[in-house]
């Protein structure tokens, strides 16, 4: 149900996810934002149980700051992405959090960065990932078409036929979708692609 | 034909349901990789270590990411390989997953299994190392580190991790030293070869016919990948190109191999 993916290009890294928040068959709201902006430069996209998600993202953007407090330079995204893997890990035997993350970021000296996180702490450094239902279609559409170093226009390109793909193809397809984006300039929002708008009470 | 017997059949209720029942997870938890509709293996009949997949038939937790690991003995040198996939069960995420780690230059750590594991145990293994060579001034010899991985792994003996390690070293004068060990710390030390991972049965097949002894690093490289390669290409969840190096007392030889990329 939960679609989320991500892509690195030509120093950005562009993450998309969908915004539905989904209770059994209930729709409690199509305008859920599961990007989470960690700091100035990165960004964590997160998909599974939504206790967990919120909570533990959260987490990891509190103690992401508490280190730039304490040290007075903010932590790369290997650094991060370490730290969160870690954090998953040590929960892992005890209680387990369901989240799988997707974590992009931009560093000076590295460039950008796209980090898979899965929930039982598997990490890995890649060009493209996704997670959820949507991965099967995303996935497949990313290999068909993704080469390193796209342009911004392609990347946003690659992006919408993933989305038009997960919403001709899943049967549950979530209507909306939220992009970020990463780069030099710092994290933030992208743009969203909404086919379903909350209509407000007065007019309903 | 003959199985290897190790802990990974072994079926203990309790301790596993336990360790793993997170792994076991209902429908309703969205966006994860689980059969929707389908209620979860009852805790009784085979809880240990069994994932539902999409497809519906269950997975061993040791097969949930896919691995192959080879690691053979030559003359004054050693040969360790992997294959390159990182799998979430029947879905691909990376081609260039590293399963052997450098431990110092004469000691490689291949680890097969559950990846989070795998990670996790490198992690720990490396510290350990390190705070050894601190305070013994040298590196560890292969046998020595055999026997850290072996208690570490049994530390775990009741909540395991899911991890098959293969060990290749040259120890003393240079001589090759080879073991791999069952997740809970069962050493087996050979003379010519050792398996691990999802395509195991495949490689113990591979290796027993094309290895002879005392070859010489070029030829030993060529016997590996061949072995490597024709195991993994019958085994779904491991293969996409595979990852060898050759050791000998001098240097160390890296290289990718490029085989059937699926």
């Amino acid at each position: 149900m939960e679609c989320v993916f991500g892509l690195v290009g030509d120093g950005f890294a562009i993450v998309a996810a969908d915004t539905s928040a989904v209770h059994s068959i209930l729709v409690h709201k199509s305008n859920e934002d599961k990007i989470m902006v960690l700091d100035s430069h990165k960004l964590v996209a997160a998909s599974g149980e939504p206790g967990d998600r919120v909570q533990f993202t959260e987490y990891i953007q509190k103690n992401v700051a508490l280190y730039q407090f304490r040290n007075g330079i903010p932590l790369t995204t290997p650094a991060a992405a370490n730290f969160t893997r870690g954090e998953l890990a040590t929960a892992l035997r005890k209680n387990p959090y369901f989240v799988n993350i997707l974590m992009a970021g931009y560093d000076k000296e590295i460039g950008p960065s796209l980090y898979f996180i899965d929930y039982i702490a598997t990490l890995h450094k890649v060009d493209k990932g996704a997670f959820g239902y949507g991965s099967y279609f995303s996935l497949s559409i990313m290999d068909r078409h993704y080469h390193s170093g796209m342009s911004l226009e392609e990347a946003i390109g690659l992006v919408d036929k993933c989305i038009m793909e997960i919403r001709s193809r899943l049967v549950v397809a979530p209507p909306n979708f939220v992009i970020k984006i990463v780069d030099k300039d710092g994290a933030r929002e992208y743009a969203w692609r909404e086919s379903l708008k909350d209509v407000s009470v007065t007019s309903a | 034909m003959g199985r290897l017997i190790n802990a990974n059949d072994k079926v203990n209720d309790h301790q596993a349901n336990e360790s793993c029942a997170f792994f076991n997870l209902s429908p309703l938890h969205s966006g994860l990789h689980f059969s929707a509709g389908r209620s979860p293996i009852p805790a009784k009949l085979d809880a240990a270590r069994r994932i539902d997949t999409p497809a519906g038939s269950p997975m061993s937790i040791f097969e949930y990411n896919g691995s192959a690991l080879i690691a053979m003995v030559g003359k004054n040198c050693f040969a360790i390989a992997s294959d390159r996939r990182l799998g979430v069960q029947l879905q691909t995420i990376a081609t260039d997953f590293q399963k052997i780690y450098k431990v110092h230059d004469k000691l490689f750590l291949g680890l097969s299994g559950l990846a989070t594991d795998a990670q996790t145990l490198y992690q720990r293994l490396v510290f350990r190392h390190k705070l050894y060579q601190l305070r013994e001034e040298r590196d560890m010899k292969p046998e020595t580190f055999a026997n850290l991985v072996s208690s570490i792994l049994y530390e775990k003996r009741f909540g395991p991790y899911f991890c098959q390690p293969v060990i290749a070293g040259l120890g003393d004068e240079d001589k090759p030293f080879i073991c791999t060990m069952d997740s809970i710390g069962a050493k087996y030390l050979a003379k010519d070869f050792v398996v691990a991972g999802t395509a195991s049965e495949s490689l113990y097949g591979a290796c027993e016919s094309m290895f002879k002894p005392d070859m010489e690093p070029e030829e030993l490289f060529e016997t590996i990948s061949q072995a490597l390669l024709s195991s993994v290409d019958r085994d779904c969840l491991s293969g996409w190109g595979g990852h060898v190096y050759v050791v000998t007392s001098t240097e160390i030889r890296e290289r990718i191999l490029k085989g059937r990329m699926d």
